[in-house]
C-alpha cells in the first residue's frame, strides 16, 4: 500500500509559541484517519500547513511523492488535496450550484479567447462540469436548494454544500475539520454513513479532526492524539481510548484529594 | 438561445436608432450630457470589475483614464496645430511629424497602455487587501496626476490641451459600451467570472478550490485598465479639453459614488447610478447657479450616499441584475401581494 501523504517532523512556532513541535504522519491510500486533541492542540495548524495557508518552520510534507512544502495553497489543492473548513468557509453570497461549481474550478482549462468567442473548447468543458455538479448535488440530495443563496440556508445544508464543493474537485485526499461541528447526534450519524458512501463512491483518503469521539472512533481507522503540539498517542481506536495519556490530556490527572 | 439572441439584437439595433433620432432631434448641450453620461457609464462599469465582482476596492481608475487621454490626445492632435499648441511632433516610429492619427487607433493605443501600466501597478498592489489596496491605488492616481502636472513637454502641464478635435459622438461612446457589455457578460459566465466572485467572497477558500489569486485578481484590474483608458480618450474628445485636474479626487470619488449608489456588483447597478447621478448632477447645475449655492451637487451627492447606504445598503439595483425577466417577476410578485391584502 502506497503513501498517499507523508508529513515528516513537521513544526510551527509563533513567536516563541510552538503550535506544532514535531509531528509526523504516514497516511496510506485510501484510509480514514482521525486527529483529535483537546482545543488549541495545533489541530487546525497542521491542516493549514498541509495547505499552506501557514508556512511550516519546519519538516517536510509530500502528497503522492511529490514534495509540497511551501507551495502555493492553489498549487496545492490542484494536485488533488480538497479540505472543507472548521467555521464553514462558504461563498456565502452566492448561490448553491455557483458554490459547487466554484469547487470544480481546476477543471476549466480554456483560456480568455475561449471565453469571449464561445469556443467549442469553452462549451464542452463547462457542459462536462454541468454534468459533473448535478451528480453531485444529486447524491447530497441539494437539488432543490440549486438557486437559493448559501448564506441563507441552515447550517446543516450549508455543512453538505462544503462537502459537495470539496467533492467537485475528485480529490484524492480530503481534510475534513471538524465536520461534526454544530450537528446533533442523529445528524451527525447520518454524515457518518455519509462519508463511508462517498469514500468509496470517490475512493478518498480522508483525514479527520474531531471533537465527537463516538464519531471519529467508528469512521477512522487509525487515530493520532494531539496535546500542546506533540503526538501523545497513535493507534486503533480501542487503543487510543485506554491510553491514560491521552485521558490525562482531556480530563486531567486524579490527584490525591485527601 | 437563439430566440434571446435576435432579442438581443433586436433591443440593440432599437436603442441605436433611438440614439440616431436623438442626435437629429435634440440640441447640442442634451446631446453632451448624453455622451457624457456614456463615458462615465464606461468608467463606472469597468470599475465594477474590480470593485463589484473581485471585492478590490480601486481608486486608481483616474490614473488609467489620464493614461488613455493623454495618449489618444497626443496621437490624433491636428500636425498644423501642433507648434500652436506647444505639443511636441510625432517622432518617425509613430508616423513623423506631419501625421495625424486616426481617432479608432489613438483610442485603442491609449486603452492597451493603460492596460500594459496596470500590469506592473498591479504586481505589487494585488497583494494587499482591502483598504491598503485603495490607499496604494489612490498613491497610484496621485502619482499619475503629479506626472501629468510636471511633464511639460507632453501635458503643457497645469495649463492642459485645449482645442483637442471633436470626434466623440453617442455612437463611440454607446458602441465601446456595448463591446464591454458583451465581455462582462461573458466573462462573468465563465470560470474567470466564478473566480473572481469566488475571491471578493472568501480568499482563503479560493486558494483552497486551487484559484490562483494572483492570476484571477490581475485580468479584472487590467481589463478594466485598458476600458478606462479607452474612456479617458473618449473624455478627451468630448470635452475637447484637458488638464491633469480632470483626473483627480473629484472624478474618482464621484465614480465610486454612482457605482456605490447603482449598486457595486451587477452591471445594472452601474448603469443606473451613472445615469441617475450625472443626470442630476446637469439639472441642479442651474438651482446650484440660481442660488449662489456652489458645491450643491457635491452635497446631495455626500447625502444621497447615505441615504441609500441606510435604506438599501446593496444600491438601488440591490444586488440583481435587472434583466427583462426579472422585471416582470418583480411586477408579478407585487401584483399577488396586492391581491393578498
Amino acid at each position: 500500500m502506497s503513501v498517499l501523504l507523508d508529513v515528516k517532523d513537521l513544526k510551527k512556532s509563533f513567536g516563541g509559541l510552538w503550535a506544532v513541535k514535531s509531528y509526523s504522519l504516514e497516511l496510506p491510500k485510501g484510509k480514514i484517519y482521525g486527529l483529535i486533541g483537546p482545543n488549541g492542540a495545533g489541530k487546525t495548524t497542521i491542516f493549514n500547513m498541509i495547505n499552506n495557508f501557514i508556512k511550516p518552520s519546519g519538516g517536510r510534507i509530500s502528497f503522492n511523492e511529490v514534495d509540497i512544502t511551501g507551495k502555493k495553497p492553489d498549487f496545492i489543492a490542484r494536485l488533488g488535496i480538497a479540505r472543507t473548513f472548521q467555521n464553514l468557509r462558504l461563498f456565502r453570497n452566492l448561490n448553491t450550484e455557483i458554490n459547487i461549481k466554484i469547487g470544480g474550478h481546476k477543471y476549466l482549462k480554456y483560456g480568455f479567447y475561449d471565453l469571449i468567442t464561445n469556443t467549442s473548447r469553452y462549451k464542452k468543458e463547462e457542459e462536462d462540469l454541468n454534468k459533473l455538479v448535478n451528480e453531485i448535488m444529486n447524491l447530497l440530495n441539494l437539488k432543490r436548494y440549486k438557486d437559493s443563496i448559501v448564506g441563507s440556508l441552515p447550517y446543516g445544508i450549508q455543512k453538505r454544500v462544503e462537502i459537495a464543493r470539496a467533492l467537485v474537485s475528485k480529490p484524492e485526499l480530503l481534510l475534513m475539520d471538524e465536520p461534526t461541528a454544530g450537528m446533533n447526534p442523529s445528524e451527525a450519524r447520518e454524515l457518518e454513513e455519509f462519508v463511508k458512501e462517498v469514500k468509496e463512491e470517490f475512493s478518498l483518503t480522508i483525514l479527520i479532526i474531531e471533537h465527537r469521539m463516538p464519531f471519529v472512533m467508528r469512521l477512522a481507522e487509525k487515530i493520532q492524539v494531539l496535546d500542546h503540539g506533540i503526538l501523545i498517542a497513535e493507534g486503533i481506536p480501542e487503543e487510543v481510548r485506554t491510553n491514560r495519556k491521552v485521558i490525562k490530556a482531556y480530563l486531567g490527572e486524579v490527584k490525591n484529594l485527601a | 438561445m437563439k430566440k434571446d439572441m435576435t432579442k438581443g439584437i433586436l433591443t440593440i439595433v432599437l436603442f441605436f436608432i433611438i440614439l440616431w433620432i436623438a442626435q437629429q432631434n435634440l440640441n447640442k448641450y442634451v446631446m453632451f450630457i448624453i455622451d457624457l453620461i456614456g463615458v462615465y457609464m464606461l468608467i463606472v462599469l469597468s470599475l465594477n470589475l474590480t470593485n463589484g465582482y473581485t471585492g478590490l476596492f480601486n481608486l486608481g481608475h483616474a490614473g488609467f483614464m489620464a493614461v488613455g487621454a493623454y495618449t489618444s490626445v497626443l496621437l490624433t492632435f491636428p500636425a498644423a496645430a501642433r507648434k500652436f499648441a506647444a505639443l511636441p511632433y510625432l517622432p518617425p516610429w509613430l508616423g513623423g511629424p506631419n501625421y495625424q492619427w486616426p481617432f479608432l487607433p489613438a483610442l485603442l493605443m491609449g486603452g492597451i497602455l493603460a492596460a500594459l501600466l496596470a500590469i506592473p501597478v498591479g504586481l505589487p498592489a494585488l497583494r494587499l487587501r482591502g483598504h491598503y489596496f485603495a490607499v496604494m491605488t489612490l498613491g497610484f492616481m496621485i502619482i499619475m496626476e503629479t506626472i501629468a502636472i510636471n511633464a511639460r513637454g507632453l501635458t503643457r502641464g497645469a495649463l492642459g490641451i485645449n482645442a483637442i478635435p471633436t470626434y466623440t459622438n453617442v455612437f463611440w461612446t454607446y458602441g465601446w459600451i456595448l463591446i464591454f457589455l458583451y465581455i462582462d457578460i461573458m466573462l462573468m459566465r465563465s470560470s474567470y467570472g466564478r473566480a473572481m466572485l469566488a475571491i471578493r467572497e472568501d480568499e482563503i477558500a479560493a486558494q483552497a478550490m486551487s484559484i490562483n489569486l494572483t492570476k484571477y485578481k490581475m485580468v479584472p484590474f487590467v481589463l478594466s485598465a485598458f476600458f478606462q483608458g479607452i474612456a479617458g480618450g473618449l473624455f478627451a474628445h468630448l470635452t475637447t479639453n484637458i488638464s491633469p485636474y480632470d483626473f483627480s479626487f473629484d472624478l474618482t470619488f464621484a465614480t465610486i459614488i454612482m457605482l456605490i449608489i447603482g449598486g457595486s456588483g451587477t452591471m445594472t447597478g452601474a448603469i443606473l447610478g451613472t445615469s441617475i447621478l450625472t443626470a442630476l448632477s446637469f439639472a441642479l447645475k442651474p438651482v446650484e447657479e440660481g442660488l449662489r449655492l456652489y458645491g450643491l451637487i457635491e452635497l446631495i451627492y455626500s447625502a444621497l450616499l447615505i441615504i441609500v447606504m441606510i435604506k438599501w445598503p446593496l444600491g438601488i439595483s440591490g444586488g440583481n441584475e435587472w434583466t427583462l425577466d426579472y422585471i416582470a417577476r418583480k411586477l408579478r410578485l407585487k401584483r399577488k401581494d396586492t391581491y393578498t391584502t
